[in-house]
């Protein structure tokens, strides 16, 4: 029903990037950064005005967005105490899988996006993924995966193994 | 390559905060891993790293101040210094190193097993049930480990029985034997005292073991027990506590009696029903309390099937006049009769005649975090035709709030027959209570003999 040009207008905001990109968006999809959600507030509705994002450049931003967009009816996150006094799932959904299915490079820019724009549950997905990027690897594989440089001595490597011998898993 | 032409780790480069969380998402095995990379990996990795330690504990076990929580408050009074000790990483190492010497069948370690035996009971004391996300199941991881533990591990038996030594014990669960060189003589039956008490836990908590069901030294020595007049007297309640009025639990007089009614439940309880043993039915609250019966704490609001077993008489009576000589008797082979499998049906009672039932009183002390609940009802165990069978009783606290006591008192044909003093290990509303029952007028050389009931709701199989 509401669907005067004013309305319409009202519900779009646009966001600067870092490398001086506009973008416009919904701004119901822009609130899922409580970053941009509180700029917004603190603006009190004013219309019309870019808001910077100096720290994520187009490309990242863009990516950020689409997540968004597909998450913009998602209930807020619960803030249940509970959470970090339980088991933490690495469980992905099929679609943010897919989402993350980027170049290293782009994976990291998310969660750092994410982090900035305080977006916590995407904040999750990107950080699961990585989890699950080392799950299961031995050390020489997590180094070869994230481009770790081996810093130990061969007999501090060996004396470091050993003292972990208790983790195995069986 | 020159680390100059490389690029850094992007990994490496987050900030601790964000690579806290990432690493929240790994367990202990995949955390350690990433640890052993590189120095820096290793350094973040540090046990003093309370935070993550912690993520990596839950993936494996169950948070601890979830059972703690549920703790009357005298146990968590008892418990208030391992609270505030409590460290994440120690916790999940001791662990592990447990696991480790159990699966690899670790002669030095198991030489020395009562840290990890109490390990593993610490495992299952601060084990409890939550909610899986989106579904009714409830799990516990702690339960979960340890299963997963006894099933992989060669011989699991072994930790059970063998507790005293790191080889294989031809005798039984309730033996502490010294020299282990010496075969066993029958005088050495009689030296009793010195299995200790996290043993016997141990046992009760695991269930029976296909080694005791074969062996008859194990029957033996559990007999020995159970039919002894003067570890069961009155001092004792004439029940499955120490003998010295303190009213606390006498775990090898207790540890007789599971392993002799576990076996007798099983051979004689009905097809369509199962024995519940183990650990899922020794954690505390594992049965939903009946939200229409107020004050029922203990669960006593119900059916619960069970059964009794009995000696010869006259080889009781010989039993326990040849019981001090240097060669006491062997009943290793005087295997008991079992009882019909019975059925009571209780209800909550306030009524004031039970409160001040001089049977149903006790000199002994007992936690009164929870006050003590009474009880009636009828058992169905015999035939139709036969008088019916009255049941009334009692459920507290033992002292230390942790397990619970049960009275029942057994009355037909007019007269108060039969006292069943009995102990619920797993604590409240857990799994089995296992005693003694004996005659209420407790005469001198009167018959006694074991006990054991259960809840219906866990010898039933899943239904749904």
């Amino acid at each position: 029903m509401a669907s005067s040009s004013a309305t319409e207008a009202k519900n779009f905001v646009m966001l600067t990037t870092s490398d001086n990109a506009d973008i416009k968006v919904e701004r119901e999809v822009a609130e899922r950064s409580i970053l941009i959600k509180n700029l917004l507030e603190d603006l009190g509705g004013e219309s019309g005005e870019a808001i910077p994002i100096p720290n994520v450049n187009e490309a990242v931003m863009k990516k950020v967005l689409e997540w968004c967009e597909q998450h913009r009816k998602d209930p807020p996150a619960s803030q249940d105490d509970d959470s970090d006094s339980r088991k933490k799932s690495t469980d992905i959904d099929e679609w943010d899988q897919k989402f993350m299915q980027v170049d290293q490079e782009m994976l990291f820019e998310i969660i750092l996006a994410a982090n900035y724009l305080d977006i916590k549950a995407l904040l999750d997905v990107g950080c699961k993924t990585v989890a699950n990027m080392i799950k299961g690897k031995s050390p020489d594989e997590i180094r070869k995966t994230f481009n770790i440089q081996n810093d130990f001595t061969p007999e501090e490597e060996d004396q470091i193994r050993r003292e972990n011998e208790w983790a195995e898993d069986r | 390559m020159s680390p100059l032409l490389t690029a850094p780790s992007r990994l490496l480069e987050l900030t601790p905060e964000l690579l806290e969380l990432v690493l929240s998402f790994l367990n202990p095995c995949d955390l350690t891993r990433f640890g052993q990379t590189c120095r820096s990996a290793n350094a973040f990795i540090h046990p003093g790293n309370q935070v993550l330690w912690k993520s990596a504990f839950l993936h494996v076990f169950d948070n601890p101040k979830g059972a703690w929580e549920l703790l009357q408050p005298t146990a968590r009074a008892a418990n208030r210094t391992r609270e505030s000790e409590w460290d994440w990483f120690h916790e999940v190492h001791r662990r592990c190193t447990a696991l480790n010497a159990v699966c690899d069948g670790d002669a030095v370690a198991l030489s020395n097993p009562e840290d990890i035996i109490t390990t593993f009971l610490d495992i299952l004391e601060s084990a409890s049930y939550s909610n899986v996300i989106g579904s009714k199941a409830r799990i516990s991881l702690n339960v979960d480990f340890l299963e997963n533990l006894f099933r992989i591990a060669p011989r699991p038996e072994r930790i059970v029985h063998d507790y005293h030594r790191d080889i294989d014990s031809q005798s039984l669960p309730l033996e502490f034997m010294t020299d282990s060189n010496r075969p066993l003589t029958r005088s050495m039956l009689g030296r009793r005292s010195l299995v200790p008490d996290w043993a016997s836990r141990f046992h009760i908590f695991y269930g029976s073991t296909k080694r005791e069901d074969d062996s008859t030294r194990a029957k033996s020595s559990a007999r020995a027990l159970v039919y002894d007049w003067s570890i069961t007297g009155a001092d004792a309640d004439y029940g499955p506590f120490k003998n010295d009025k303190s009213g606390a639990v006498n775990w090898q007089v207790l540890e007789a009696i599971t392993s002799l009614m576990l076996r007798i439940f099983d051979t004689t309880c009905p097809a369509g029903l199962q024995t519940p043993h183990g650990f899922r039915h020794s954690i505390p609250f594992s049965l939903p309390s009946d939200p229409f019966v107020k004050d029922d704490w203990a669960g006593v609001t119900g059916t619960f099937v069970g059964t009794y077993a009995f000696l010869d008489y006259r080889a009781l009576v010989h039993y326990n006049f040849a019981n001090h000589l240097e060669y006491p008797m062997d009943l290793g082979q005087y295997e008991e009769a079992c009882g019909d499998i019975m059925r009571l049906k209780l209800k909550l009672s306030n009524a004031e005649d039970l409160r001040n039932d001089n049977r149903l009183q006790t000199k002994m002390p007992y936690c009164a975090d929870l006050p003590t609940i009474y009880f009636t009802g009828s058992s169905n165990g015999r035939p139709i035709g036969r008088p019916s069978i009255l049941v009334r009783g009692s459920a507290s606290l033992v002292p230390g709030g942790r397990q619970v006591r049960w009275r029942f008192i057994i009355s037909y044909a007019g007269q108060d027959q039969w006292q069943l003093e009995g102990v619920q290990p797993g604590g409240i509303r857990s799994g089995g209570i296992y005693g003694l029952w004996s005659h209420v007028e407790h005469e001198e050389h009167g018959p006694v003999g074991p006990f054991c009931y259960f809840p219906y709701d866990v010898c039933a199989p899943a239904q749904k």
